[in-house]
């Protein structure tokens, strides 16, 4: 059953494991669309990454399963949400130059935030309007590295801001608007399941692998998050 | 550079959309291609071989797989790969590796294209070299594994100074030795480990494994005091799950200690805060210094009411702004009604200071 749920370069792998007897389960169309998602042979098989067990329906990386870490500071490997959520709130708090704000809610109801950095006035030092720039991260829910760096740009701004430099310039000449984590669904949903991953209608990975929200597009509505009853909807 | 063709893919592997170029006579192709005569006559072989942990005969089939006129490109190399990851878990003769390491860089001709990102990506259907690496690094993990636990077995010295100078592969072998050692054999490590440590030598993850199976805290201090960052998270992730509550406590501080840690290990105190009352003591004493914010999310995450409490008692009698503003962030954190009330109460009072009100979002 190892084959059932991939990518068709994943299915790729399984054909190289000679594991051909069991790979009829997921169909791929011309576009890489899974054409037989509610298939039970199809639908109930989830893959688990392994550092080097490749047996069974374990898929090996070769190094370590990165898993979220609590810690609001940076450390090797990746931030959960969580702690990213708080380290957000406290330079916001810890700091008068910033300001958040809730600018949206996810199809869950997460708040989505943001964060303006920068002195309270619209002008530059010379008197013109401030320009402003925009930072978004976690747009594609698996890709980790996104909300980590664009967290990492938020405290160095911060932290630069009184640094007589290129901190405290645009700090006085810009105002800076930054979004951590735009797809807070998706990017949950990958944290839940760190090493499981699985297809699902329209896109042929969940879990770990999943890249975009829970928005149904039929209605509008949140789908469901447990891998192990997927949707039988597509994913906006 | 070969595509293979829907139906063809179809045919021979039921799932996976491939393309060929010229599809110039389809039967001859099934034939050869994987799921084909030929392919199926030469898998059968490389079971069979297999079964047999025949290594001289493998190498020597690998060596027929490369140059096999009857296959075509993808099953060949579908053929060399499933060989490969097969030899890679029977220990190998000289012939065996010098086959293998003539493959180490083998140009693999065909790829499967993969929707990614609103765009197709295009990826080697089966990569021969990564094989051939992969059985390579096992073949090393394993000799370094036979060798340390032969070693351990017998008492031997020079197991923890080998591993420190050792290559990546050869680690993970040692590692897995000592993951299935005997405790005596450990405990007649752990002070050559410590010393190491202590030395700079990078025996963090090696001191980990036998931190963890004898439960033993000063070796735990050891590799919190020495090791890299990423083995010291880990020590952290451990400790919580293996440590007597009153242990974990001290080690947890003693983490706090390290910059690159820190958060980390006051997080991890934040959950001992309900089995150790003197967890919440420790936690309301870093506010105001470093590692204060991570000190009140850890507070706040307890979402105890009279850590809530004593947090808004900070917030209102305290003189030092730093630990004012952990305390209200502590409470912003903090899920429920009660800290919300707090800072409404906080808001409204004029005696607050401004710059903290408007903190209060």
């Amino acid at each position: 059953m190892r084959c059932s749920r991939l990518c068709p370069a994943l299915v790729a792998v399984c054909l190289g494991l000679g594991t051909q007897s069991a790979i009829a389960a997921c169909v791929f169309d011309q576009f890489g669309t899974i054409t037989n998602p509610n298939d039970p042979s199809c639908r109930d098989v989830q893959l688990r990454y392994t550092r080097s067990d490749n047996s069974g329906n374990n898929i090996a990386l070769g190094y370590g399963v990165p898993f979220p870490v609590d810690s609001l500071t940076p450390v090797d490997g990746f931030r959960s949400y969580q702690s990213l959520l708080d380290q957000h709130t406290a330079l916001d708090v810890g700091n008068d130059t910033v300001e958040g704000s809730i600018v949206g809610q996810t199809v869950s109801g997460q708040d989505i935030r943001a964060y303006a950095i920068g002195d309270p006035d619209n002008r530059t030092v010379d008197g013109g309007v401030e320009p402003a720039v925009m930072i978004v991260g976690g747009t594609h829910a698996r890709e980790w590295q996104s909300p980590e760096a664009v967290t990492e740009a938020f405290e160095l701004l911060v932290e630069a801001q009184d640094d007589a430099g290129i901190g405290q310039y645009l700090s006085e000449n810009l105002n800076m608007i930054i979004l951590p984590v735009f797809n807070i669904d998706g990017f949950l949903i990958t944290q839940k399941y760190p090493d499981r991953t699985t297809a699902d209608v329209g896109q042929p990975r969940d879990g770990r692998m999943r890249r975009k929200n829970r928005r149904d597009p039929t209605t509008g509505m949140a789908i469901d998050d447990d891998i192990v009853r997927p949707p039988t909807i597509s994913l906006a | 550079m070969v595509f293979r063709t829907p139906g063809i893919a179809l045919l021979l592997a039921g799932v996976v959309l491939v393309q060929l170029p010229a599809v110039s006579a389809a039967a001859a192709e099934a034939v050869n291609a994987p799921g084909g005569v030929s392919y199926e006559q030469m898998a059968g072989k490389t079971t069979e071989l297999a079964a047999a942990a025949d290594v001289a005969e493998l190498a020597t089939h690998l060596q027929r797989l490369k140059t096999d006129s009857d296959l075509d490109d993808a099953a060949r190399e579908k053929l060399l790969r499933l060989t490969l990851l097969i030899m890679a878990d029977i220990q190998p003769d000289d012939n065996a590796r010098n086959t293998v390491r003539a493959l180490r860089s083998y140009p693999s001709k065909t790829y499967v294209w993969r929707d990614e990102h609103g765009h197709r990506e295009k990826e080697l259907l089966y990569d021969v070299a990564a094989a051939a690496r992969f059985a390579e690094k096992r073949w090393n993990e394993n000799a370094s594994f036979r060798n340390a636990s032969a070693q351990l077995n017998t008492g031997g010295h020079g197991v923890v100074t080998a591993y420190v100078n050792a290559s990546k592969d050869d680690r993970t072998g040692v590692e897995k030795a000592f993951r299935s050692a005997n405790l005596s054999a450990l405990e007649r490590h752990k002070a050559e480990l410590i010393t190491s440590m202590r030395s700079g030598d990078a025996a963090g993850p090696l001191s980990l494994i036998v931190a963890s199976r004898l439960d033993d805290a000063e070796l735990y201090r050891a590799v919190l005091e020495n090791a890299d960052g990423a083995t010291a998270l880990d020590a952290i992730a451990e400790i919580q799950l293996v440590a007597a509550d009153t242990v974990a406590l001290s080690l947890l501080e003693i983490a706090a200690a390290r910059p690159d840690i820190r958060s980390a290990a006051l997080l991890a105190i934040g959950r001992q805060v309900n089995r150790s009352p003197a967890a919440e003591d420790v936690l309301f004493s870093k506010l105001g210094h470093e590692g204060g914010a991570s000190a009140a999310a850890a507070l706040a995450r307890t979402a105890d009411p009279a850590v809530v409490d004593r947090l808004a008692q900070v917030l209102n009698n305290d003189s030092a702004e730093m630990e004012r503003r952990h305390a209200l962030l502590g409470l912003r954190l903090a899920p429920g009604e009660r800290a919300t009330r707090h800072l409404r109460m906080f808001e409204s009072d004029p005696r607050s200071p401004q710059e903290l009100v408007k903190e209060v979002r």
